[in-house]
């Protein structure tokens, strides 16, 4: 660190450093849970080693109580977490353009959107049960209201913030009102519009789980870690949180690989 | 052929309202001037004159409170790809690379697809000599580039008439010299017919056949000067210095004496 005062004037760590310090983090978690728990401070919690074996048996046996496997569940949740994102995420785009784009529309919805954001997209699960009854349609439902109020009010504020030089130097080339708003508005909002998705797909992610634990869709991973806690075999519901969580994890790289590349000229 | 008036402005004049606690603005006060076919000529006046207002206004992205535009015959009133700009700060889209930023006026054609378009643009970016930047995006390019790549852009949907508003204000002197003797050329080899908005005089009077020159808000026309000279000049031949010598002193009069008219 000669001659370099300040933190971040600091070089990058060394790839290979980085590589195995963020290998070293999650092992030295790991080994701390199996001592604190072999000591006996942690209760009936499941120790790593439990919460292994329970992923194994899952997989091969499928969980203790709807005998439905790991892939079964982890597959109905990537499933209802895929449509609804993608529908909150077209409808949230054009709504959002539209608000930002018409100052009449604007006015008529923002009040409407503000009102309807701070409600958890949990709150609903009564209407939603009301209004699509059973199977997938329900859970599909909650992820779209996670997901669709973030990407509205980003883009739409993208909309209403991107530089109108931009727009003018569009129209003087020939653009159409419409090709302004297409081609020159929404890519410049782009920075938004991909943080709007990102908050909305790890709010939908975890409404989702909410829903699930209540039954709805009669699958998934929230309803794995539910039915562990009805037999009281704490392993399965740990090993059912280390799987939301790492989904989770997948899903939000896979969103910020795609901000990468669509926002590389940043 | 050479003496036809391409671009006629005519009666211009431009009030911005006000609003509470802001007075309205006169920017402009009946304006009129024309650019004959093929004319290179240069507009400079004062800071906060109207300058960039008038330039907005003849390629249609403001209206005139009085007056029209008229291209030809027919009247500008809202933009298109007949009447070029460039402005001071590029505005290149920073989404798309040198390459795409020339095709993009010719992408929003009906019926002409992106490979038709790239084509086309590259040809428009050897024209402003940037071979070999083709994939490079706008913050990869240094100033004087994006401003060749600007004019590169406005050159490909080949408009009537090219207005340039302070396109190299914001350019180092070597860089600034370097894109006035690039335009000259450009301007020579494809007899465009330009205005060129600058409130560097050196740079007007290298650059324009005729400099127009604007009084202090509310803007008006002072006075057209005839530069009558050849290209390339030189900037230190006594001809030079001297109609320099004159519009500097003119501007430099109206700068002391703000508010006072023609
Ligand atoms: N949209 C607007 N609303 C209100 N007033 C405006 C607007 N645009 C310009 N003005 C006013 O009109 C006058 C002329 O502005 P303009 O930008 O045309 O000047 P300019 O000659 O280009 O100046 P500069 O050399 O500094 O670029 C200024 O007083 C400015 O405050
Ligand atoms: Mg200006």
């Amino acid at each position: 660190m000669a001659g370099k005062p300040f933190p971040w004037q600091r070089d990058e760590l060394h790839p290979a450093a980085r590589r195995a310090l963020s290998v070293c983090g999650p092992l030295a978690f790991l080994g701390l849970w199996q001592l604190f728990g072999a000591a006996g401070w942690l209760g009936a919690t499941p120790s790593p080693y439990a919460v292994a074996r329970a992923l194994v048996r899952l997989v091969t046996h499928g969980d203790p109580f709807l005998k439905k496997t790991l892939w079964a569940h982890a597959g109905a949740s990537l499933l209802r977490i895929l449509c609804g994102f993608a529908i909150a995420a077209a409808a949230g785009t054009g709504l959002g353009m539209l608000m930002g784009w018409s100052r009449v529309a604007r006015q008529m919805l923002r009040p409407v959107v503000e009102m309807m954001r701070p409600i958890p997209p949990f709150a609903w699960i009564v209407l939603a049960i009301l209004w699509f009854r059973m199977g997938d349609a329900p859970a599909v439902f909650i992820v779209f209201l996670g997901a669709f109020f973030p990407v509205l009010l980003n883009v739409a504020s993208g909309m209403e913030s991107y530089d109108r030089v931009l727009g003018e130097a569009a129209a003087t080339l020939g653009a159409s009102p419409l090709q302004v708003l297409f081609r020159v508005a929404l890519p410049a909002a782009l920075p938004h519009v991909f943080t709007g998705l990102r908050v909305g797909l790890g709010v939908a992610w975890m409404s989702l789980i909410a829903a699930e634990m209540v039954g709805v869709g009669g699958s998934g991973l929230g309803l794995l870690i539910e039915s562990s806690k009805a037999v009281w075999d704490l392993e399965y519901a740990v090993a059912g949180m280390v799987v939301i969580g790492t989904v989770g994890l997948l899903l939000d790289l896979a969103m910020r690989g795609m901000e990468a590349h669509f926002l590389r000229w940043r | 052929m050479r003496n036809e008036p391409e671009l006629r402005l005519i009666g211009l004049s431009k009030t911005f309202p006000g609003r509470k606690g802001v007075p309205e603005v006169r920017a402009l006060e009946d304006i009129s001037l024309q650019l004959h076919r093929g004319e290179l000529a240069c507009l400079v006046g004062p800071s906060g004159c109207g300058k960039t207002t008038l330039l907005r206004i003849a390629a249609g992205l403001e209206r005139p409170s009085e007056g029209k535009v008229l291209l030809g015959e027919e009247e500008v009133s809202f933009p298109g790809g007949q009447v070029g700009l460039v402005f001071q700060q590029s505005a290149l889209f920073p989404w798309r690379t040198a390459l795409r930023n020339v095709s993009f006026g010719l992408e929003m054609r009906r019926g002409r697809d992106r490979r038709w378009a790239e084509e086309e643009a590259r040809d428009f970016l050897y024209t402003v000599g940037m071979e070999g930047f083709e994939r490079r995006y706008p913050r990869e390019l240094s100033g004087g580039m994006q401003q060749r790549v600007a004019i590169a852009r406005s050159l490909a949907v080949r408009p009537r008439v090219l207005l340039l508003d302070e396109p190299f204000g914001s350019l180092d002197a070597q860089s600034r010299n370097s894109l006035q003797e690039f335009l000259v050329e450009l301007w020579g080899r494809t007899g465009l017919t330009m205005l060129f908005v600058t409130h560097n005089v050196d740079e007007a009077v290298f650059l324009g056949e005729r400099v127009f020159a604007m009084t202090p808000r509310p803007g008006r026309l002072h006075r057209v000067y005839e530069v009558g000279l050849g290209y390339p000049r030189d900037r230190t031949s006594p001809a030079f210095v001297e109609i320099r010598r004159e519009i500097l002193s003119y501007l430099s009069q109206v700068e002391k004496a703000p508010g006072g008219g023609s």
